[in-house]
């Protein structure tokens, strides 16, 4: 097991690395110039000589005037180090901005963790042992709608509904402007902007889940071993919940896996919907103000995450089933 | 077992939120502000960012809050569209033109100015502005400052050759001076280069004195990049971040990053603008909101403002609500064009006549009237509709301009007059018979295909092509359209990167400054193509008018407008853009606020500290 670990651990250094050069390739070749970009603005103020002294010094900055294997190694060598660079949008250090919408992605993302599985896994058992029945088709229907809408046009449905028509929630932000109050009424408040985008996440990703939990669970259920506990005479509970859900629960793994990774990732359409300003929004706004550092060390952040998140997929399944056997 | 984990995976979630809401330790709070009444949230789109300190930032909103905490300038910008000075902090000055051609503008500033926390405002405050601006210092913070090229002894300073500022002199406790280059002058808006700011010396270089022995300001040795680098970027109290000392009619409160919410509340110690105004609005709070839900945000109460709305949809929306009685509306001209810009100096667009017949080929009125669903207008030259040199002229301008009305006989004309009369094969072009016209340039043909770059996704394009490419035709051009990415655009504009231009044609927009700098846009010098000069048009007869009106003298008016007027019929005959449409922008608002009247000159930051909350 530790030799399989130390293995993959050398592979992920190795795709690692073979991955930085191929994205920062990629993000060198887009069109534009961050250095005019950083002082676009101000352009109008500065007199064309200012402005070329203030132009050359922003090319200095970004290091942009160093030949591009020497703007890799620095680059590489900086993240290594934990300096992600200048945002050249916010003017100040990336690893000193990423902190709030980060901190903001993961805190929606958890939350809708919470009421996505305790939903959807119930639901997807409930609908699989119920094959066929009234009760599996309306459930089926209902996923069905939620899973195949756009997410921006069910967002915008639940705020015209709950927030316009039924002014329930508020429509967008993350907490009332200019609140004041204690902590715990802060946190009242903030729970309260929170409730309709977490709402909409969990209404969107409700079909999904329940439909692959479903089918996993059918196929378990179809198994030998089912027969053989049910013709032990164990009760129909155990059969479900521990030789049937337990024997589901590989494929399951895979997509948890996919979550674990969205946890850091935020949803662009929730974010930019409700202005929630989590990481999904930052990545978006970094790749149309060309902001290369920001996006750099987000995409390598989750190229990490992937490969790390592989990782513990991979060992997951050997928890889950004692055939898996890795070496 | 299993419960015991959902109940401890609720337990942790739970925790960690809590944590989360309590600790917001980013956010930046002043201390709280006595009880406030009257509360009003601007919705906008654009968001605002931690930056509350010139140098760093040029969002708009950002802009509004630093300007609604600035005060006591010594030179303003008047609702009608002029710099004067202010006469709240200036009660007198002195101008004198030096023997060398520079000017010497001597401020005396009123005794009774505080900055909000009750310290005295003094000349050094207004000195140090200017000093700290221009010091090696403040660039190697990573700051950008527009000001001081044109002052006396800059260039030393700021290159770090000398200590002392020669063209600053810091009189007395009241009094100091800044002397304009001769090189720089005359200028029409000579006064815009002297307005200036006081920034609390105390509190961003404590320990720091400016002493003046007849040769200049002199910043004393404690004036390092390490103290600015603590007083100004220390991401919890850095003054870039959290202002708490300022001199507006708004006072610092809080901004949260979590949600890009900021609020300023009003500072009690301010005594005035230049024409009273002291702002009477208790709190002021500017929100994040997104075009598809900002108008429901408005109707529901959740702000109070939006400002600066365009498109048909919107407005009509905002219209709507303006008929059930739950806004109020004011609307102003845009202070810029949507635009088609030529490449002048390559190509078929290099000739007037060209640049002309396309103008003809396009029908503008109903172009505007369909980009912006009627609530736009169209105008003919290099101007806002809202200039006060236009406003004071419309009638003369309206009918001298060329309005290019949608004709394919002057089209054609102008090709023809342009010399654009053989085909292919150097024959007499026939209509019907031949599709592209061709000109003898340096004796090879060149055909009348002009490539155009434009952006996905943009209704301007899509019009473009649907209203002009196949107009064109007609009259034996052709417009090959190529979307690309903005920023290739942008590099193609200005030829950065770019050996061999391709595209003669662009659209985009422009919006203009308060000084606009025409002897800049249309400057013959090569120095000044692709970042100012975009057309790369090398008119001398322009150029020569753009450089007297900045030569006019400041008080002569008349003299000013006259060749203003002359450059704006050059620049219509020449044509270097074509102006599309200027929007109409609609500011709407609840009806409890009165008072507030925006124009394109006069934003949201002027127009609200004029602007009371009615119950």
């Amino acid at each position: 097991m530790l030799k399989y670990v130390l293995k993959r651990l050398m592979y992920i250094i190795v795709v690692f690395l073979i991955a930085s050069v191929l994205i920062f390739a990629l993000y060198k070749s887009v069109p534009g110039d961050p250095a005019r970009l950083m002082l676009e603005g101000s352009k109008q103020n500065m007199k064309p000589e200012e402005y070329e002294a203030r132009y050359q010094e922003a090319v200095r900055k970004l290091g942009l005037d160093k030949p591009l294997p020497i703007q890799y190694f620095t680059w590489l060598g900086n993240t290594l180090r934990g300096d992600f660079g200048y945002s050249i949008t916010y003017k100040m250090p990336v690893k000193q901005m990423i902190g709030v919408p980060m901190k903001n992605t993961i805190m929606l993302n958890v939350w809708s963790l919470i009421p996505v599985f305790a939903i959807t896994i119930p639901l997807g058992i409930a609908t699989a042992v119920r094959r066929g029945s009234r009760f599996d088709s309306i459930v089926q229907v209902v996923t069905i709608i939620g899973y195949s809408l756009p997410f921006f046009v069910i967002a915008l449905l639940f705020i015209f509904l709950f927030a316009v028509k039924i002014p329930i929630f508020p429509i967008s932000g993350v907490q009332t402007p200019g609140f004041t109050g204690s902590s715990i009424q802060l946190f009242m408040n903030k729970l309260y902007h929170m409730a309709l985008p977490l709402i909409v996440m969990v209404f969107t990703s409700l079909g999904g889940l329940t439909r692959y939990v479903r089918a996993t669970m059918i196929e378990a259920l179809r198994m030998d071993y089912i027969r053989t506990a049910r013709s032990k005479g164990l009760t129909e509970k155990v059969v479900i919940y521990s030789h049937a859900f337990r024997n589901a629960l590989i494929p399951f793994i895979t997509i948890m896996t996919g979550w674990f990774i969205s946890i850091f990732s935020g949803s662009v359409v929730i974010e930019r919907t409700f202005l929630w300003n989590g990481m999904g929004k930052v990545i978006i706004d970094a790749l149309n103000q060309q902001d290369f550092a920001v996006s750099l060390a987000m995409v390598m952040f989750y190229l990490i995450l992937a490969l790390v998140g592989n990782l513990l997929m991979d060992l997951s399944y050997g928890l889950a089933d004692p055939r898996v056997k890795l070496d | 077992m299993r419960k015991r984990m959902l109940v401890l995976f609720l337990i942790a979630a739970f925790v960690v939120g809590a944590i989360y809401a309590g600790g917001d330790a980013e956010a930046a709070t002043a201390a709280p502000a006595a009880a406030v009444k009257d509360v009003v949230v601007l919705g906008s789109s654009t968001q605002v960012n931690g930056d509350f300190f010139d140098g760093w930032t040029n969002s708009a909103t950002n802009a509004y809050l630093k300007q609604l905490m600035t005060g006591y300038e010594t030179v303003v910008w008047t609702k009608e569209g002029r710099y004067v000075i202010n006469p709240v902090a200036i009660p007198s000055y002195d101008v004198v033109t030096n023997a060398d051609g520079s000017k010497t503008y001597t401020f005396e500033i009123a005794t009774n100015l505080t900055y909000n926390d009750g310290s005295p405002i003094k000349a050094q405050d207004y000195v140090f502005s200017i000093l700290y601006a221009a010091s090696p210092e403040a660039v190697a913070l990573g700051a950008n400052y527009g000001t001081g090229p044109e002052y006396v002894g800059y260039d030393d300073f700021h290159d770090g050759l000398t200590k002392t500022f020669s063209g600053i002199r810091l009189l007395g406790d009241y009094s100091f001076s800044i002397t304009i280059k001769a090189s720089e002058l005359p200028y029409f808006f000579d006064l815009s280069l002297v307005s200036v700011d006081p920034i609390p010396m105390h509190v961003l270089a404590p320990g720091v004195t400016i002493t003046d022995t007849g040769k200049g300001a002199t910043l004393s040795a404690a004036y390092t990049v390490d103290l600015l680098r603590k007083t100004i970027l220390d991401p919890v109290n850095g003054y870039r971040y959290k202002p708490m000392v300022t001199s507006g009619p708004y006072q610092f409160e809080s901004y949260n990053p979590a949600d890009s919410t900021a609020s300023v509340v009003l500072n009690p110690r301010f005594l005035g603008e230049y024409d009273g105004a002291k702002g009477s609005i208790g709190r002021l709070i500017i929100k994040l909101t997104n075009t598809a839900t900002q108008m429901d945000e408005l109707r529901t109460g959740q702000i109070d403002m939006l400002h600066g709305i365009s498109g048909g949809t919107q407005i009509n929306r905002g219209l709507d609500m303006y008929d059930e009685n739950i806004v109020n509306y004011a609307f102003y001209p845009r202070y810029g064009y949507g635009k088609i810009a030529f490449a002048c100096d390559f190509g078929p667009t290099q000739f007037d006549h060209v640049r002309r017949a396309i103008a003809y080929s396009l029908d503008r009125v109903e172009f505007a009237r369909q980009y912006t669903g009627g609530f736009g207008i169209l105008v003919h030259g290099y101007y806002g509709a809202s200039m006060w040199e236009y406003k004071q002229n419309a009638s003369k301008l309206d009918k001298e301009l060329n309005t290019y009305s949608y004709n394919l006989q002057k089209a054609e004309q102008e090709l023809i007059d342009g010399g654009w009369t053989l085909n292919k094969d150097g024959k007499p072009f026939q209509k019907g018979v031949d599709a592209i016209r061709h000109k003898m340039v340096d004796g090879k043909l060149m055909p009348l295909v002009i490539e155009w770059a434009n952006t996905a996704n943009n209704p301007v394009s899509d019009l473009i092509s649907a209203m002009l490419v196949p107009e064109v035709k007609n009259i034996g051009m052709q417009i090959n359209g190529t979307t690309v990415d903005f920023a290739v655009l942008l590099n193609h504009l200005y030829k950065e990167g770019i050996d061999a231009p391709v595209y003669g044609m662009f659209n985009l927009g422009t919006g203009f400054a308060t000084t606009q700098a025409y002897w800049y846009y249309y400057s013959t010098d090569p120095e000044y193509f692709g970042t100012y000069n975009t057309n790369f048009i090398a008119d001398k007869e322009l150029e020569a008018i753009a450089l007297d009106m900045k030569k006019t003298d400041p008080t002569d008016l008349a003299g000013w407008v006259e060749k203003w007027i002359k450059f704006e019929k050059r620049w219509n005959y020449l044509l270097p853009d074509i102006p599309l449409y200027s929007d109409m922008y609609h500011d709407f608002f609840n009806p409890r606020i009165v008072g507030y009247e925006p124009s394109s000159t006069w934003d949201w930051r002027y127009a609200i500290v004029r602007a009371r909350v009615v119950k």
